[in-house]
C-alpha cells in the first residue's frame, strides 16, 4: 500500500468518526421516535408510527400551536432584527459620527450578558407591562437578544460594498432613499437573507427565554413545550418527545441546507477580501 | 459660454486626531468643451477636488460656479446636490450595480429622472451604440471583462447628456495595451461630444496624451496650470519639473558662483558658464537647483568639446533605446543612449545641451 493510499484512508476514517459523533444523537432520536419501546427492551426492533400519529393529532398535546407559536414568534422576530440591524449596520458604514467605534462595543458587550443573568429581572419587567405569556412577551426579548448578531454581521456585510456606488447613484440623481432603495437593498440582498435565517434560527431554538415567559400552550413554543410533555400517568413519553424534536428539526435542518452558501457567506464576509 | 470657475476652494477633513488640510485655496478656470486634467501624486487631493465638483462631498470654503449657476457656496451658504448638477462621473472601480444588467445600468439615471420609456430606450440604445457594448446589453456586469465594464461605466455617464463629465482614474484598472487605446477612444468620444471634461489622474502620460490642459497638484495647492506643453517646456519649479517626463527631468545640486565676472556653475569637477538667457532668472544671495531633460543630454565614450566626465552607475536597455543612469555632482541623473554598447561602471562624458537647461530656486 503507498503513502497516498493510507493517507486517503485516515482521511475517511477521521471523517465518518466526526460524523458518527455529530449525528448519533440525531440517529438515535429519530430511531426512538420510529420505536414502539422506547427502552429498546424486547426481542426485536418493532417499527412503528404512532408517536407521530399521536403527537401531531392529541390535543391534550398542543403540538401543532407550539408549532404555529414558534414559527410566529420566530419569524416576526427575525424581521424585525434584521430590519433594525440592516438600517443600523448602513448607519455604521456609511457615516462616521463620534462614538461609533464605542457603540459598537457596547452592543457587542452587551450581547455577551449569559441569558440567566438577565432572566430574572426579565421576567419581572415583562410581566410588569403585562406580556406574560404573549407573542409580544417573546418577540421583545428575542429581538434584542439577537439584535447584536446581526448588526455584525450586516456592518461587515455592508462595509464590502463600495461607498462607490453610493456616489454613483448620487450622481445619478438619486436621493439618499433612493439610493438606498434602488442600490443599497438590493445589493445587500443575499446578506440581509442570511441574517435572516440566523435570526430566525436562533430564535426558533431559543428556550430559558421561552421558559420563563410562557405559562400555557397560547405562546409556548416548541422547544418548551416538547420539555414539558408528558404522559397519561406523569411517566416521561419518550416517544412522542422524540417523534416532536424531528419534526422540529426537520424544517431547521431543511433551511440550512437550502440556504447554506448565503449562511455561510454571511458568518464569514469580510473575513476575507471577495 | 459654460464656464466652470472653482473660487479660492478649501477643504479641511477632521479625524480623531488632527485636522487635516486636503485643499488649500483653489482657483481654477475649466473654460466651455475643455478636456482638464488634475494631475498629481496620490493623497494631492485631486480626487476630492472631483468630489467636491460632482457634489459628493461639501467644501470648508470657496465656491463652484458652472455658466451662470452657483453650485456651491460656503459663504452664501448653497449647496446643489449632486443628482441636480448633471454631471456625470466615472469611477475608478467602474461602480457598476451589480444586481442590474448592463441595459438597467445605463438606463438608470434616465430612470431615476423619469424619462419617458420609449425615449429612455432610444438612448440607451444610442450610447452603446457609439462605445459598442449593443452586444452584451442583457449580461450583468460580473460577466464583463474589465475593459468591457469600463465603456459600460462611460455610456451610463454619457447617456443622459451631461454638462460636465468627470472621470476619476479612470484607466488605472486597465492593462497597460488597453489603457492605451482606451485613452485614443476617451479623446475622440470627448471631441465629438464637446462636453466639458475634468479627469483625474496620477500618471503624467495619460495628462499629457488627453489633456487640453493640465493642473498639476501637490499637498492641496496647483503647483501649474497650462498646456501639455507648458508644463513640458516652462515648468515653474523643481515638482513640475520633475513629475512631467518619462523618466522625469534630472534636478542637479549645484552652487552657482561668479568666477572672473562671470556667472559659473560646476559639473563634477568642470566649470560651465551659465546660458545668458538664464541669468535674468537669479539673483545673488539665493540657492538654486538646476534642471535638464534626460533626452538633453549626451553621452560619449571619449572626451569632446564642453563635456565632463562621469561613471556609469546602472543601464535598462529598453529595446530602441537604453536608459542610462550616471553620476553628476551628489546625484545619479538619467539619460538616453542610442546605442546599448554603454556598460556599468564605464567611464563615459555627457555633454548637455546647454540651450535646454534650467535654473531652479530652492
Amino acid at each position: 500500500m503507498n503513502e497516498e493510499r493510507i493517507q486517503k484512508i485516515l482521511y475517511y476514517a477521521a471523517l465518518i468518526i466526526a460524523l458518527l459523533f455529530v449525528l448519533a444523537p440525531v440517529l438515535f432520536m429519530i430511531s426512538m421516535s420510529l420505536s414502539e419501546r422506547a427502552d429498546f427492551l424486547g426481542n426485536r426492533y418493532i417499527f412503528t408510527l404512532k408517536h407521530f400519529r399521536e403527537i401531531l393529532t392529541t390535543e391534550s398535546l398542543h403540538f401543532m400551536r407550539y408549532c404555529l407559536n414558534s414559527i410566529v414568534i420566530s419569524f416576526v422576530s427575525a424581521i424585525i432584527c434584521t430590519a433594525a440591524a440592516g438600517s443600523g449596520a448602513y448607519a455604521f458604514t456609511r457615516f462616521h459620527f463620534r462614538g461609533r467605534i464605542w457603540l459598537l462595543i457596547a452592543i457587542l458587550t452587551l450581547s455577551m450578558f449569559p441569558q440567566i443573568s438577565i432572566v430574572g429581572y426579565l421576567f419581572r419587567l415583562i410581566a410588569d407591562a403585562g406580556l406574560i405569556n404573549t407573542y409580544t412577551g417573546l418577540i421583545l426579548p428575542y429581538t434584542a437578544w439577537i439584535f447584536p448578531l446581526s448588526l455584525w454581521i450586516l456592518i461587515s456585510y455592508f462595509s464590502q460594498i463600495p461607498r462607490d456606488l453610493d456616489k454613483a447613484a448620487y450622481i445619478d440623481g438619486c436621493s439618499p432613499l433612493q439610493a438606498i432603495i434602488h442600490v443599497i437593498l438590493p445589493v445587500a440582498a443575499p446578506g440581509m437573507f442570511s441574517t435572516l435565517l440566523l435570526a430566525f434560527i436562533s430564535a426558533f431554538n431559543e428556550f430559558m427565554f421561552a421558559l420563563m415567559m410562557t405559562t400555557d400552550y397560547t405562546a409556548r413554543t416548541v422547544p418548551v413545550g416538547i420539555s414539558l410533555f408528558q404522559g397519561l400517568h406523569g411517566e416521561i413519553p419518550w416517544g412522542a418527545i422524540m417523534a416532536a424534536s424531528t419534526v422540529t428539526t426537520a424544517p431547521v435542518v431543511i433551511l440550512t441546507l437550502m440556504f447554506q452558501r448565503y449562511i455561510i457567506q454571511g458568518l464569514t464576509r469580510g473575513a476575507i477580501k471577495g | 459660454m459654460n464656464r466652470l470657475v472653482i473660487k479660492n476652494l478649501s477643504k479641511k477633513f477632521k479625524t480623531l486626531h488632527r485636522e487635516v488640510t486636503a485643499l488649500k485655496k483653489i482657483n481654477l478656470t475649466v473654460e466651455s468643451g475643455e478636456f482638464f486634467v488634475l494631475l498629481g501624486p496620490s493623497g494631492c487631493g485631486k480626487s476630492t477636488l472631483l468630489n467636491i465638483i460632482a457634489g459628493l462631498e461639501h467644501a470648508s470654503q470657496g465656491e463652484i460656479i458652472f455658466g451662470d449657476t452657483l453650485l456651491s457656496s460656503v459663504e452664501k451658504g448653497k449647496f446643489v446636490p449632486p443628482g441636480t448638477r448633471n454631471v456625470a462621473m466615472v469611477f475608478q472601480n467602474y461602480a457598476l450595480y451589480p444586481h442590474m444588467s448592463v441595459s438597467e445600468n445605463i438606463e438608470f439615471p434616465l430612470k431615476i429622472r423619469k424619462i419617458e420609456k420609449t425615449e429612455r430606450k432610444r438612448m440607451v440604445d444610442e450610447a452603446a451604440r457609439m462605445l459598442s457594448i449593443d452586444n452584451m446589453l442583457d449580461a450583468k456586469p460580473g460577466e464583463l471583462s474589465g475593459g468591457q465594464r469600463q465603456r459600460v461605466a462611460i455610456a451610463r455617464a454619457v447617456v443622459r447628456k451631461p454638462d460636465i463629465f468627470l472621470l476619476d482614474e479612470p484607466l488605472s484598472n486597465l492593462d497597460a495595451q488597453l489603457r492605451a487605446s482606451t485613452r485614443n477612444s476617451l479623446k475622440s468620444l470627448q471631441k465629438r461630444l464637446g462636453v466639458t471634461t475634468i479627469y483625474v489622474t496620477h500618471d503624467q502620460v495619460e495628462a499629457m496624451t488627453l489633456g487640453d490642459r493640465v493642473a498639476l497638484l501637490k499637498n492641496g495647492t496647483v503647483e501649474q496650470v497650462g498646456s501639455p506643453n507648458e508644463l513640458y517646456q516652462n515648468p515653474k519649479n523643481t515638482f513640475v519639473g520633475g513629475f512631467i517626463g518619462s523618466p522625469p527631468m534630472n534636478i542637479i545640486e549645484t552652487t552657482i558662483y561668479e568666477k572672473d565676472g562671470k556667472v559659473t556653475f560646476r559639473l563634477n569637477e568642470t566649470e560651465y558658464v551659465l546660458p545668458e538667457k538664464l541669468l535674468q532668472k537669479i539673483s545673488k544671495g539665493e540657492k538654486y537647483k538646476l534642471g535638464i531633460r534626460p533626452e538633453h543630454i549626451c553621452i560619449f565614450k571619449e572626451p569632446v568639446k564642453d563635456s565632463f566626465p562621469s561613471k556609469v552607475s546602472g543601464i535598462e536597455r529598453l529595446g530602441r533605446e537604453t536608459v542610462v543612469f550616471a553620476g553628476c555632482n551628489l546625484s545619479t541623473i538619467t539619460l538616453f543612449s542610442p546605442e546599448d554598447t554603454v556598460l556599468p561602471d564605464e567611464k563615459v562624458y555627457l555633454r548637455f545641451d546647454m540651450s535646454r537647461l534650467y535654473v531652479f530656486r530652492e
